[in-house]
């Protein structure tokens, strides 16, 4: 009521503090005028009385402004009082003061550095014009029901030609290029070129920092060649010379006239992409009316007033009818899109918000170990608080000043943990999952949310760990405390319930992530036992190309690969070498339609699996194991000629044979391409038919997906420009790579050797997002239950401090050590082992947010909902021991002088 | 006439809230009657009792209103809230133990 009241009361003069000053003033003129009436009545004059009256008074002014400073909400002042009393107090203990402050800025400093992340790769909007239009438009169902299809020019075009709902319309893809700035001085090298529609800055909202961008007519085919670069390649490549623009460089041996830098913040579609040229420049007018071939990235630009599934109706319409028109033709049966946010950064969401719940979960328990040092500190305090409460302090403003002790701890730890998360996010930023995507290298993306988002915990913090604590503390007996401060035993008792409750609060969360952590864990090593198909140890990968320009046909490419594998071989220290499209446990290679012969004939209706070719040394250098039949001779392909096809040959894996050829013998069988049964139809060029003459042991797309069917073709007939290199050597892997370069420079001083990579590096890569989740899982949980055997151990002890009269008794009455400890250890464990039982609950709701970043592990896995609790009771047991251990050693005379 | 000993810091909210105990009073009578009570002893300094009156108002202590007075116009009347009783018996038990404290160490030093 007395609140309401006051509330009330405040609210008043807040709102009308005219009416309230007016009211000052005729209450004080009342008691004037009685003052006058009484001098009057004395016999004075009404103008002395007047003046006596205002003598007696004194200031009527002063009377007013303290009447009026009365009403005054005096915060500030307050506020300032209090800070430096909190000071004053926290500088008395400067150990508990650093402990609080250190622990805090741990908890803060992670909290902030995981949000740094989660702030730049997920909460900031994507650094384009306006990021809310844009899409990423994918192809639906070209086969079944596969979602997302990469786009065939030809469907781009039709989409660019005839949609209503975009304002502009780009397609992209990323290739490796063979840069060379200057003949003469430097190596050439490979750089990741993307080939992108020419209106792609039109539709990002983007400005070269220097040149200009595409014009309409350089997207064309046949058009001058000219190339944008990224602000990184000027800078690392050229010095940052001024005069960059308008310099010719070669590209693939091709010259290029450099047209403009792109800002330094323009990560598109990712980084590590230095040039940009026009798509269709390298595309014939009959390559881009191709909708069979699906291999463009599209993002789009909404029209202002187009919604979001207007613009996908839009263009699925487009699709849909093209699709029906011509049915036989492998294409998309319409199209779908999604905000292209989600399409960069949607596979990071789900780990980057569970690691944020873990680092929050870090926090809280740290707080409440602090709640509970600060609640014992108030109990310690209690005299103090008793002579302060005597001298007139309510206990609002008791409250108020210990929050206030506790909210500057906060700030203090807020302060330090920013500096912990500058670090931290430096570090997790460069390995951050995704990261790559959206931050430019060396970036450290902090911005005032963060500022504010550490502001804002601390501020929680403090008030969260100081609530209890000061509601406890100022919650006193001025009598009973002012003659006693240690004998409050009721208060004694509520207080060991209340760190009870914080204990159990802490076990449970500890036991949260340790299971999650546990989980990942596990995960990780079932990934790693995964056995790919290849061996992994003493190989290496490099990529290598062939330019267009000294190697135009298939038969030239396909005798300089025989060339480059034989000479390879003959390095000292390599045992073996195989060719390849494209690197091993990279992901899928290419994706090919194909129909078998003498079954049923449908156009349209064809099956799928993943395409690889390699040259005949490949399978015994990757160690992939013959099953039946043969693998690839150099007879299998001397480059292949459309206008005169030959029989080809094609081996299969396992999973290929079991998923198509389930009832028959697989050797034998005919197969043809979708692709050539479109050449046909096109270009009149026959479809050749492939018979398949062996069946292969499987190998992982990568280490964390499916088998999945895959043939092999002849590397050496199909003899596209690239392929990469498979070194299985007898020594280090990367100690033949000078040798290798040497006999690739004696082939053709022009070829370079890209990315070398082991292939242990490779699968170590292909790990990095899940090590990233799992490593900062495990330093969480570790952190968590350090923290709980802390808090246990805290509590335990001094609960022991606080019954050492009691176990003094119980020891002189004949208990035994051993009762004495058991009496200690069970009070602690207690508490703990409900911790553990809720914590199981917790854990498996948080098993479950996990699924998806599971491998080969249930949410459920018995193993570690076995393991993880057994192992944090174990702890908890340790930490109630020890000072159950010096509880046993009392001795019960000095125990029982301490009452 | 000898000069009335300032009172004690603190104490006038004992005072005045003791002097409402009994009935709700505007400021003017609240001075009168603490002078009177104490036999003349204890004179409200009047420029210190508005801002009291208005202090105890703000802490939810006494409520305040204006009506009609024997001095012939509207004043504004204090009374004691709940809130207000058990300050004054708080304010009350600390002042028997402070002043029999000083009373103790009075006689006995």
């Amino acid at each position: 009521m007395a609140f309401v009241r006051r509330l009330a009361h405040r609210l008043r003069w807040w709102l009308r503090p005219s009416h309230v000053e007016a009211e000052i003033q005729r209450e004080l003129d009342v008691h004037l005028e009685q003052l006058t009436k009484e001098y009057v009545v004395d016999g004075m004059t009404d103008a002395d009385a007047r003046a006596a009256a205002r003598r007696d008074f004194g200031s009527i002014a002063w009377a007013h402004e303290h009447c009026r400073d009365a009403h005054r909400t005096r915060i500030v002042e307050d506020l300032l009082a209090d800070v430096g009393y909190a000071l004053r107090v926290l500088k008395r203990s400067p150990a508990f003061s650093i402990t609080a402050i250190a622990t805090l800025a741990l908890g803060i400093g992670a909290n902030t550095a995981i949000f740094t992340v989660v702030n730049a790769l997920l909460l900031r909007p994507l650094p384009f014009d306006r990021p809310d239009r844009l899409l990423a438009v994918f192809e639906r169902n070209v086969m079944a029901d596969e979602q997302d299809m990469s786009v065939a020019p030809g469907n781009l075009v039709n989409w660019q030609s005839s949609s209503t709902a975009f304002e502009s319309i780009s397609g992209y893809t990323t290739q490796a290029v063979t840069l060379s700035v200057d003949a003469s001085t430097s190596e050439p090298q490979r750089v990741l070129a993307c080939a992108c529609s020419g209106n792609l800055t039109t539709t990002l909202g983007i400005a070269p920092v220097a040149g200009r961008a595409f014009r309409a007519d350089e997207d064309r085919f046949g058009a001058p060649s000219v190339v944008a670069i990224s602000y990184e390649l000027w800078q690392r490549q050229f010095g940052g010379a001024p005069d960059v623009v308008g310099r010719r460089i070669r590209l693939d041996d091709q010259p290029y006239d450099v047209i403009a830098i792109m800002p330094r913040t323009f990560v598109f579609p990712r980084r590590g992409v230095d040039m940009w040229l026009p798509l269709m420049t390298a595309l014939s007018p009959p390559m881009q009316q191709r909708h069979d071939l699906h291999f463009l990235q599209v993002v789009a630009r909404m029209k202002p007033d187009v919604t979001m599934a207007q613009a996908i109706a839009d263009v699925d319409r487009i699709s849909a009818a093209y699709k029906q028109a011509h049915p036989s033709e492998s294409t998309g049966k319409g199209a779908r899109g999604v905000a292209l946010r989600d399409a960069r950064v949607g596979d990071i969401r789900t780990p980057l918000l569970v690691l944020l719940g873990a680092v929050a979960c870090v926090l809280l328990i740290a707080s409440v170990n602090l709640a509970n040092l600060l609640l014992t500190r108030a109990v310690a305090r209690s005299r103090e608080i008793g002579i302060r409460t005597a001298l007139g302090a309510g206990r609002g403003r008791l409250v108020r000043q210990l929050l206030t002790e506790s909210v500057l701890l906060a700030l203090a730890g807020g302060v330090a943990g920013l500096a912990v998360a500058m670090w931290l996010a430096r570090v997790l930023v460069v390995s951050a999952p995704g990261a790559d995507l959206v931050l430019p290298a060396g970036t450290i993306p902090i911005d005032a949310s963060v500022f504010v988002f550490a502001l804002v915990i601390a501020v929680v913090t403090g008030l969260a760990i100081g609530l209890v604590p000061a509601l406890r503390g100022s919650r006193t007996n001025v009598a009973g405390d002012l003659r006693d401060a240690t004998r409050g035993s009721t208060a004694g008792r509520a207080h060991g319930r209340f760190r009870g409750v914080l204990v159990t609060a802490e076990v449970a969360l500890s036991l949260v992530l340790l299971v999650a952590a546990g989980l990942l864990l596990h995960s990780l090593a079932e990934l790693y036992a995964v056995d790919p198909g290849i061996r992994l140890d003493h190989a290496l990968t490099v990529g290598v190309s062939l330019p267009s320009t000294r190697y135009p046909t298939p038969a030239k490419r396909s005798t300089t690969f025989v060339e480059l594998g034989d000479r390879l071989r003959q390095v000292p220290g390599v045992s073996s070498v195989g060719l390849t499209s494209c690197t091993p446990l990279t992901g899928s290679c290419n994706t090919l339609f194909f129909y078998v012969e003498g079954r049923p004939y449908e156009p349209g209706h064809f099956l799928a699996a993943q395409e690889r070719s390699v040259d005949p040394e490949y399978f015994a250098a990757a160690g992939v194991r013959l099953m039946k039949g043969r693998t690839f001779t150099r007879e299998d392909g001397v480059g292949f000629d459309p206008a005169h096809p030959r029989e080809g040959r094609i081996v299969i894996s396992e999973a290929m044979a079991k998923t198509f050829f389930p009832d028959v013998d697989p050797i034998g069988q005919r197969i043809f391409f979708d692709f050539e049964v479109q050449r046909e139809r096109n270009q009149g060029f026959p479809a050749p038919r492939y018979t398949i003459i062996g069946v292969v042991s499987d190998v992982l797309p990568t280490l964390d997906a499916h088998v999945t069917p895959t043939m092999y073709r002849p590397l050496l007939d199909v003899a596209n420009s690239g392929a990469a290199i498979l070194v299985r050597t007898a020594v280090a892997p990367e100690s033949v790579l000078p040798a290798l370069r040497q006999q690739v420079h004696q082939v053709d001083a022009g070829l370079v050797l890209s990315q070398p990579r082991t292939l242990e590096e490779l699968v170590g890569r292909s790990t990095s997002d899940r090590r990233f989740t799992m490593g900062l899982f495990v330093a969480f949980a570790a952190l968590a239950v350090l923290l709980a055997a802390i808090g246990l151990y805290g509590v335990v002890s001094y609960g022991v401090s606080q019954r050492t009269a009691e176990i003094g008794v119980r020891i002189a009455l004949g208990a035994t050590r051993a009762d004495v400890s058991r009496l200690v250890v069970m009070q602690g464990l207690k508490p703990a082992c409900a911790g553990v039982a809720i914590g199981l609950v917790g854990a498996a709701a948080a098993a479950q947010l996990l699924r998806t970043l599971l491998f080969g592990v249930v949410p459920t896995d018995p193993l570690t909902f076995a393991l993880v609790p057994a192992a944090l009771l174990a702890v908890a047991a340790v930490a109630c021991y020890l000072p159950a251990l010096r509880a046993a050693r009392l001795d019960p005379t000095v125990a029982l002088r301490t009452e | 006439m000898p000069k009335p000993s300032d009172l004690l810091q603190g104490t006038l909210d004992l005072l005045i809230l003791k002097t409402l105990a009994r009935e709700p009073l505007h400021g003017w009578a609240v001075a009168k009657r603490i002078q009177a009570r104490s036999g003349d002893i204890l004179t409200v300094g009047q420029g210190s009792l508005y801002p009291a009156l208005h202090r105890l108002e703000r802490q939810g202590w006494v409520r305040a209103e204006w009506r009609a007075s024997d001095l012939g116009r509207d004043a504004k009347f204090y009374a004691l809230t709940r809130a207000g009783r058990k300050q004054l018996e708080r304010e009350l038990k600390a002042w028997e133990r402070l002043s029999s404290g000083v009373r103790l160490l009075i006689e006995t030093a």
